[in-house]
């Protein structure tokens, strides 16, 4: 982990209340949770890119992206769209309720090392979610980095996450470029799949440019093929990958991708570690 | 832990002992109760030699052999009355240290929201009697599993500890055995607080730690002889000498990583039925699920660890699907995982050489001969 | 720029601006498909003399094109193979790229593909 403290005992569940439900788009909400009773000494550190393990007892787990501001001190922030048993069971909860929360877990975004870089990000579906505490943090040392774009797809206009956030963040330097795979002739902007921005976005200096994508692993394949061509090599792209997480410590082996495990390893890995593992069918 | 290796321990352990008649052997199972362990050991139970609770030398399944082979387990009558003339079972003593079930935490509603709490247990002092070279291999393969990583399971490292490691050097192999491909065995070098060796006459004693010192000190054993150690080594090497199987683990993690779309694992998934027996078998699989477990009257909830496995298909489930969805995957998985991806996350190899895998395949399948076909038909 | 089903003399590549592409679906109305900026080409059909485009082009701001007659250049690469040769390997490598993107596109990525949830089997991404 990025940042060097005492990892967090792995089977210890914190009570946690559902401070706010924000409602993003249909079936998607995001969640502030604050702690129940007193928070542990790690209070709400976490890195960008972490999740944590969301609890409902007798129901299950599941692991969530954080999607906050990772420096926030008041709380958690959790994105959720409804997938399984766990999240559509958290989405008949309401604001005051409580659940268990495990974490955080995993190795989060190297947002330090690209200091001094042009950063692509590249987002697709609920997959901007983690990559939001990676925009907060550039824009927050925005003198650190040179240029900043984000390129979003989703489905239609209406699934744009986030979307009312999108002129604050240009105004303080990211250059939002979003698109969508499917609109109505009202829709003016950008129709398309997200790579055909990549491949048309100028890159003055390729070597010094980073990409970070989060999707759908077909998405994340053919961003990382579409950087290459465009000359920024394997080891500057960075994805952040999803497996069946149960333990989220490294113990249950459920979530293993050849010799990585997705919760402890990643979820967020350099490109060129995984490559060659995401071309093998059903690994 | 035993075998400490400390020094100055190492100065205080008697040289090899003696331990003879072999009735004597009552003496240290006493002792190690009376010091408060729990000992579990080898005794007969559904025509199968398993490890269980045990106080009298009379539960060990002496005069017995288990003949083994591929998807075959059998016991049969020996023409001595050998002690410990038998390999390895069903069980493992991952049954003891990794518990199949594990209580992990609870969850109590009141009326102020849910109330938290880990469920620490309370496990017996346990001394495994006959622990074989390969198994002490496991256990340390165990060990960098669950306790050298990030995160420690408690619950094993516990046990751990506290166990108690008579080990006994096998005087025989079976047909499924490669330990000594595998560099694990047959001879327990390391690793143990005691280690017998059987022969006709007696038992030959090696002392491994203090806690052996401390337990062989209370029975009736003197230094061992000339020929009483040559005996012993006479039979060690029966072991060595019997061996027939191998497994070729020359540059073996590059070359099933390098052959993820070979033929063969649409072959071997052919005939495999994804039972999940190898890897129940298996003294080092540790994959595991955890699981709800509510209670309807209270409506408290306990969060309970149970062994899995990677040939379950829903195992690697993802959104609904799994992620491999068909057996080939899933064979591959787990044999790519256990000889070659082991090494990336541990620095060493998940397999011991133990066999049980392939003595208990209902359709034999043998892993040393799944490597060889795949080096056979590769560049 | 061109309407759908009919014949148009230019092949595009886009300089600046940018250009939806739409087909019409009668029932459904005028759809859009994709859009295309600076670098793109716009409308292959051309070189291909006799045939009607496949898409209505529209500018969605002021756009500023470089055009070639579409006749022009196929009689071109006819004369001169190795110019041709050349001409048409670009065109294959624009046209794999828009197929790759389309195929994207038709995979439908961002929904979630679920069984149903009844599964009790079912567990968590």
């Amino acid at each position: 982990m990025n940042s060097g403290a005492p990892p967090v005992p792995p089977w210890q569940i914190h009570p946690m209340r559902i401070a706010g439900i924000q409602r993003e788009l249909e079936g998607v909400a995001t969640y502030s949770l604050v702690f129940a009773g007193p928070p542990p000494p790690r209070g709400y550190q976490s890195e960008p890119g972490q999740f944590n393990m969301l609890y409902l007892p007798g129901v299950g787990e599941a692991a969530i992206s954080l999607s906050g501001d990772h420096r926030r001190t008041d709380g958690w922030q959790h994105t959720i769209r409804l997938a399984g048993r766990v999240t559509r069971t958290l989405s008949r909860l309401d604001v005051g309720d409580q659940i268990g929360v495990r974490g955080p877990f995993g190795r989060g975004w190297p947002v330090d090392d690209w200091r001094g870089n042009d950063v692509v990000l590249v987002a697709g579906g609920i997959g901007l979610a983690p990559m939001r505490p990676i925009i907060y943090e550039l824009l927050r040392r925005r003198s650190e980095y040179g240029r900043l774009t984000l390129i979003y797809g989703a489905r239609t206009p209406s699934t744009l996450l986030y979307h009312t956030e999108y002129p604050a963040w240009e105004s303080q330097g990211l250059t939002v470029l979003a698109t969508v795979d499917r609109a109505t002739l009202d829709w003016t902007g950008h129709l398309g799949v997200v790579t055909l921005l990549l491949d048309r976005l100028h890159l003055p200096q390729p070597e010094t440019t980073v990409v970070a994508a989060c999707g759908p692993e077909v998405m994340m394949q053919y961003t990382a093929a579409s950087a290459a061509a465009r000359g920024i090599s394997a080891d500057r792209v960075w994805i952040s990958l999803e497996r069946n997480m149960q333990c989220a410590v490294g113990f249950c082996g459920h979530c293993q991708l050849g010799p990585q495990f997705i919760c402890q390893d990643g979820p967020v890995l350099r490109y060129d570690r995984v490559c060659s593992l995401l071309k093998v069918e059903a690994l | 832990m035993s075998n400490t290796g400390h020094p100055e321990v190492a100065e205080s352990l008697p040289p090899p002992l003696w331990l003879s008649p072999k009735d004597r052997f009552q003496q240290v199972i006493d002792e190690l109760r009376q010091q408060g362990y729990t000992v579990v050991g080898p005794t007969i139970s559904q025509q199968a030699i398993v490890y269980d609770e045990i106080d009298r030398i009379e539960q060990l399944p002496r005069g017995w052999t288990d003949v083994q082979g591929a998807g075959v387990y059998r016991l049969q009558q020996r023409q001595d009355e050998s002690w410990f003339g038998y390999v390895v079972g069903p069980h493992s003593w991952k049954k003891f240290l990794y518990p199949p079930i594990l209580r992990l935490s609870a969850a109590t509603p009141t009326a102020s929201g849910w109330q938290f709490d880990r469920l620490t247990d309370d496990p017996p002092r346990y001394a495994f009697l006959g622990v074989r070279s390969c198994e002490i291999a496991a256990m340390e393969v165990q060990d960098r599993v669950l306790m050298q990583g990030a995160y420690i399971d408690d619950a094993y490292r516990r046990r751990r500890e506290e166990a108690f490691l008579l080990a006994v050097n096998c005087t025989l192999s079976g047909a499924n055995c490669f330990c000594t491909s595998m560099q694990t065995g047959p001879r327990c070098t390391a690793g143990f607080d005691l280690a017998i060796t059987e022969t006709p006459e007696g038992f030959v004693v090696e002392t491994g730690s203090a806690r052996g010192r401390d337990v062989v000190a209370a029975c009736d054993v003197r230094p061992a002889t000339k020929a009483e150690l040559a005996a012993a080594a006479a039979a060690q090497q029966q072991a060595v000498d019997q061996q027939t199987k191998r497994l070729d683990t020359a540059d073996l993690p590059r070359l099933l990583m390098a052959n993820l779309d070979h033929p063969r694992w649409q072959e071997v998934g052919n005939r495999c039925l994804s039972c999940t027996n190898c890897t129940m078998v298996c003294p080092t699989c540790f994959c595991c699920s955890v699981e709800e477990v509510p209670d309807l009257n209270s409506g408290r909830v306990e969060r309970q660890r149970k062994w899995d496995s990677c040939f379950h298909e829903e195992f690697s489930n993802l959104n609904g699907r799994p992620v491999r969805p068909d057996i080939p995957s899933r064979y591959r998985q787990w044999l790519t995982h256990k000889l070659a991806t082991w090494h990336d996350q541990f620095g060493t190899s998940g397999c011991v050489g133990c066999g049980r895998c392939i003595t208990w395949c209902p359709v034999g399948i043998d892993l040393t001969e799944e490597v060889a076909a795949l080096r056979e038909t590769t560049a | 720029m061109f309407q759908e089903g009919t014949p148009h003399d230019d092949i595009h590549l886009i300089v600046a601006g940018h250009v939806r592409l739409e087909m019409f679906v009668p029932g459904r109305g005028r759809l859009p498909l994709l859009t295309l900026g600076p670098g793109d080409l716009v409308g292959w059909s051309p070189l291909f003399p006799g045939s009607t485009m496949t898409a209505t082009a529209v500018a969605l701001e002021p756009v500023r094109t470089l055009s070639l007659n579409g006749r022009g250049v196929a009689d071109l690469c006819q004369s001169d193979h190795e110019v041709g040769y050349h001409v048409m390997r670009q065109i294959v490598r624009v046209l794999s790229n828009r197929l790759l993107a389309t195929r994207l596109q038709l995979l439908d990525l961002f929904t979630d593909h679920q069984p149903s949830t009844g599964n009790p089997l079912d567990s968590e991404c």
